[in-house]
């Protein structure tokens, strides 16, 4: 019974990794297929490869705008966890009449499409002049991300255990070292798991990126995402390993971040 | 929520709330109250003038208008399948790796790959999959003696295709959440009552599932508000038809902002989609979140 | 989490603030000279006339000294951006990119300074041997109450392109007589088009030429991704068929309802059925694309997009078996003969620019013979742009490296018997589009009847027409 279920098992894990990297598989392989095999019937998957789409992408100079991704998706995550861990302790640690009513007015925020709010946040942006900034659309997106990490903290902070509060009161912990030292360390899996997420969210973001940015502050999303609806001739290998570009820097970071999460994770769970 | 500190005297509750209160007041309340004001206004930015108050007409003509009825139904359609699928195969998908095995973490590595995919580049890869001339799907249904569909051109199908593009590229979301909610489930509960003689199921439905309750149901809010808000897949992929079958509340308010040029009737659509999420959102915390 | 950990993330966090505080690249304002100058195009990717601004733009402003700035966009996102910067009274652009269907809204808006109105105003920057206005391709469609709003960026409308071994094969000829009657050669009319339509659609395995088929095969192609592009696909028929566009420009009443409109939606509904699976959802670079593949025997597509997809060696396996003709008529249809759209997009100057005049000189700049020869030779070898001088289509040079060049030029841009129009110029024209193309598309879809599509499609534009107050 036991070998049938770890055998069923890993059919399941193997399906769904399969499942998984299936479309990005396929689409790695429609950016280097020679435009000759691009409508082949029954479809190649075996071929030599070209490299000559992602040739023609990258000869526009693409760099910069991923450096501008990088500092504004690293910089606002941060700035997002520390303000949202701080405010999701506030709400689990104590309770007060008005609790529920704040928290619902903090995850308002992110209730409706970005559409809704792009005027007014254009706006106010222009005011500050910090259009075309990087600065700016930091700004815009720590707003974005702090009701996403006040939901998975909130829901991570919610299981400690009050005793572990008590005994360290007891001691003489105060306020800030209750959240520091044990909450926390206890919940890093979370804090983790959320930062990745925001930094995701933002890199990907391409609504605000656009209208807040011009030429200097561009981001990576928006360069990329001009090419994938072009009127014009509609080569699918260079649609394709646009979209490949799109995902491998995310891919690289998820695979530095990953060992960082998992110390996380494992920490976590000894600590617990 | 637990947590029965009072706050009478505290200094740090406030220093720890406030700064994340006053920072989402300023860049998303008053952006909010800006549109609540916009709704009420008529504003065609294409013919210059500037806004105009003219009362709850804007609402009026949404509570008559066809159009935003089948945005709001094929937005709450999306929503309930699409979140609905996510949590279970993502609860399932953390529960089915949770075990030590070799290649657990690549494994773990892999399978969040979809999630970290923009929108964008998701809407290009499902329109090349499903795609009649280069779709490796349709040339193996086509092989299976179905013919050749053309499942972005059908109504029956268009929907249900873009769900199952979305639930391929945020199951791993949930699935991140629910594995961290596992990760920290204490080892020692977990084997205690399996030596007390409980059975895996057991063990799953009393301890683990409870345990995980805070964190399944924050994944299914932020799943089920997300999914609200699609624009960039649904855009890429079929542009809102067949006809309007695949047009979401937020595709509808961008082409009512954009290519109509109507701010405000735009800003009552918002309005009207943000007071239908919030009655969600009550109607979700009503669900009991601790142990 | 320890001292340590924390004081790294704050080191992390201190750095990228620092980072994204650093100031970017000094942009000067305008000077005397253009030296130092820096102007900003926003252009849509993928549009090859595009590609020729750009780079003819950015060599007229290197000659004069100054900088040029070529951001990329969609066209969605482009126009959107256009319109939020300019609310905002931003003053970031510079030259910006009209499309015909957008026009007329600027125009109303204030968001371009009509060329004609600068020229007026600065007649001594202007030289006129230079801009040589009357040698540019169609200015009156970018012209709104006298006011000449952009320089266009390419020339020729829409023309129908066809697969000369197809209709020169002797067993299709043959096959083809004897089924419908009368000999096979490009279509005339709209009845014979749709003949040959579903005369060469074909199943795999089913023999063309002689050869059984190694891939379905099909009579025609058309871009239906709602709303744009499935309307330029669509109003060529609209207009042959002897409907008004959208409305009708004396009474400023919708008239989508009318016989002839629905009779062509009818007729476009038909056409359906002979077209590849996905055309609903195809823009018109996939549809080229297929046809450039060889699955395709007749086309309807601007001119401009076809050099550069379908007659280009490079991008097509059918360059050498493709020809082009006019668009054919609708028989009972008076004054409208081989109707089609005349295409178009222009250049123009952003009303909220700093550098108006160093903007204005790259546009009469890149606008001149000399330039727009040189960036086709360089930049096209194997055409894809067709320049909006008719003195360059005339240029023997020209001709003989381009061989469709002189064609072009006299059976679609001089032949007097071909009704061009342009597209509506109301700001809600764009509105009225996806209005109308969404009862199509529905139409199309089998969801509902062409008459119920175009019942429904009028309904909501008379209410769209009332809220703009153009009728009752």
């Amino acid at each position: 019974m036991r070998r049938a279920l770890a055998a069923s098992r890993i059919l399941a894990i193997a399906a769904v990794v399969a499942a998984g990297l299936f479309p990005i598989y396929y689409l790695a392989l429609t950016a280097l297929k020679p435009t000759g095999l691009l409508f082949a019937v029954p479809p190649r998957f075996i071929f030599s490869p070209s490299l000559e789409a992602f040739q023609q992408v990258l000869a526009e100079g693409h760099v910069r705008y991923f450096m501008t991704s990088l500092i504004v998706s690293t910089a606002s995550a941060l700035l997002a966890a520390a303000l949202a861990a701080a405010g999701a302790f506030a709400f689990t640690y104590y309770r007060f009449p008005w609790r529920e009513g704040a928290f619902f007015l903090c995850i308002l925020g992110r209730m409706f499409p970005p559409v809704t709010t792009l005027v007014p946040v254009f706006l106010m942006v222009k005011m500050l002049g910090l259009l075309d900034h990087p600065l700016g659309l930091i700004l815009v997106y720590v707003a974005f991300e702090v009701p996403l990490v006040l939901l998975i903290m909130r829901g991570f902070f919610v299981q400690v255990p009050g005793e572990l509060y008590e005994s360290a009161s007891l001691d003489g912990a105060g306020t800030f070292q209750l959240f520091s030292r044990i909450a926390l360390p206890l919940t890093m899996p979370g804090l983790l798991a959320s930062g990745v997420l925001s930094f995701i969210l933002t890199w990907n973001e391409l609504l605000f990126a656009l209208v807040l940015t011009s030429a200097r502050a561009r981001t990576a999303s928006v360069a990329l995402a001009s090419f994938l609806e072009a009127e014009g001739s509609v080569q699918w290998q260079l649609v394709a390993s646009l979209g490949v570009l799109t995902i491998l820097p995310v891919f690289l970071f998820m695979g530095a971040m990953h060992r960082f999460m998992v110390r996380g994770l494992t920490l976590g769970a000894l600590k617990g | 929520m637990t947590g029965g500190r009072s706050i009478r005297g505290e200094g740090a509750f406030w220093l720890l709330l406030l700064p994340m209160v006053a920072y989402l007041v300023i860049w998303r309340i008053l952006p909010l109250l800006y549109t609540a004001w916009l709704s009420l206004a008529d504003w065609n930015i294409g013919r210059g003038a500037p806004p105009r108050f003219i009362g709850i007409e804007n609402y009026l003509r949404l509570l008559g208008d066809p159009r935003f009825h089948a945005a709001v139904k094929v937005s709450a359609i999306f929503m309930l399948v699409a979140t609905a699928a996510e949590v279970v195969l993502g609860v399932a998908l953390a529960l089915l790796v949770n075990r030590p095995f070799r290649g657990q973490t690549i494994v773990q590595g892999i399978l969040l790959v979809p999630m970290i995919t923009s929108p964008v580049a998701v809407g290009t890869i499902w329109y090349i999959l499903y795609n009649g001339k280069i779709g490796p799907l349709t040339y193996l249904v086509d092989r299976l003696g179905f013919g050749v569909q053309d499942w972005l051109g059908s109504t029956l199908t268009a929907l249900p295709a873009i769900i199952l593009a979305d639930v391929w590229e945020w199951t791993p979301f949930v699935f991140l959440l629910a594995l961290s909610g596992l990760q920290g489930i204490p080892e020692a509960v977990v084997e205690a009552a399996r030596i007390d003689g409980a059975s895996a199921w057991k063990v799953w439905w009393y301890i683990t599932l409870p345990l995980l309750r805070g964190v399944i149901v924050a994944a299914a809010i932020l799943r089920a508000m997300d999914a609200l808000k699609i624009f960039d897949t649904i855009f890429i992929m079929t542009g809102g038809g067949p006809g309007r079958s695949t047009e979401s509340a937020s595709l509808l308010v961008y082409r009512t902002a954009f290519t109509h040029f109507e701010f405000g009737y735009a800003a009552a659509m918002i309005m009207v989609v943000l007071a239908l999420t919030t009655l969600l959102y009550w109607f979700y915390t009503r669900v009991p979140q601790e142990v | 989490m320890t001292r340590k950990q924390f004081g790294t993330l704050i080191a992390v966090l201190l750095v990228m603030l620092a980072l994204a505080l650093a100031p970017g690249d000094a942009s000067a304002g305008a000077a005397p000279d253009f030296r130092g100058v820096t102007l900003r195009v926003g252009l849509p990717s993928g549009y090859d006339e595009a590609v020729a601004f750009r780079e003819a733009a950015i060599e007229a402003a290197t000659r004069l000294g100054a900088k040029m700035e070529v951001l990329s966009f969609t066209v969605d996102q482009l126009h959107d951006k256009l319109l939020l910067d300019f609310q905002a009274k931003n003053p970031a652009w510079d030259i910006v990119f009209v499309t015909t269907t957008s026009a007329a809204e600027w125009m109303r808006l204030g968001l371009v300074t009509p060329i004609s109105t600068f020229m007026k105003e600065n007649p001594a920057i202007v030289d006129e041997t230079v801009l040589a206005k009357d040698d540019l391709y169609r200015t009156e469609d970018f012209t709104f109450d006298g006011n000449w709003v952009g320089f266009p960026t390419y020339s020729t409308g829409v023309a129908l392109f066809w697969r000369t071994d197809l209709f020169n094969d002797p067993t299709e000829k043959a096959a083809f007589q004897k089924k419908y009657g009368y000999a096979l050669k490009p279509p005339e009319t709209y009845a014979e088009f749709r003949d040959m339509a579903e005369f060469f659609t074909r199943k795999k395995g089913e023999p063309l030429m002689g050869k059984p088929l190694e891939a379905d095969f099909y009579g025609t192609v058309h871009s239906n991704k709602p709303p744009s592009f499935l309307w330029y696909d669509f109003v060529n028929y609209l207009v042959a068929f002897g409907a008004n566009d959208i409305y009708d420009p004396a009474t400023k009443r919708p008239t989508m309802n009318s016989r002839a409109a629905i009779e062509a939606v009818k007729y476009y509904v038909e056409l359906g059925k002979f077209q590849p699976p996905g055309h609903l959802n195809m823009s018109s670079g996939e549809a080229a694309s297929l046809f450039a593949a060889g699955h395709v025997a007749m086309q309807v597509e601007y001119f401009q997009r076809m050099t550069a997809i379908v007659l280009n060696p490079t991008k097509s396996k059918v360059h050498d078996r493709t020809d082009f003709t006019v668009l054919p008529s609708q028989k009972g249809v008076a004054g409208r003969t081989h109707a089609a759209h005349a295409g178009g997009n222009a250049v123009a100057l952003y009303s909220l620019s700093k550098n108006k005049t160093a903007a204005y000189k790259v546009l009469e700049l890149s606008a001149t013979r000399e330039l727009q020869k040189k960036v086709l030779l360089e930049k096209f070898p194997n055409g894809g742009w067709v320049p909006p001088r008719m003195s360059l289509m005339r240029d023997p040079e020209m001709q003989s490296r381009y061989p469709w060049m002189k064609r072009a030029l006299n059976d679609l841009l001089l032949r007097k018997d071909i009704y061009y129009f342009q597209l509506g110029q109301i700001p809600e024209y764009f509105a009225s589009i996806d209005i109308v193309g969404a009862q199509i598309h529905k139409a199309l879809a089998g969801q509902t009847s062409p008459e119920a599509a175009m019942a429904q499609a009028q309904t909501d534009l008379e209410a769209l027409f009332k809220r703009a107050g153009y009728i009752k």
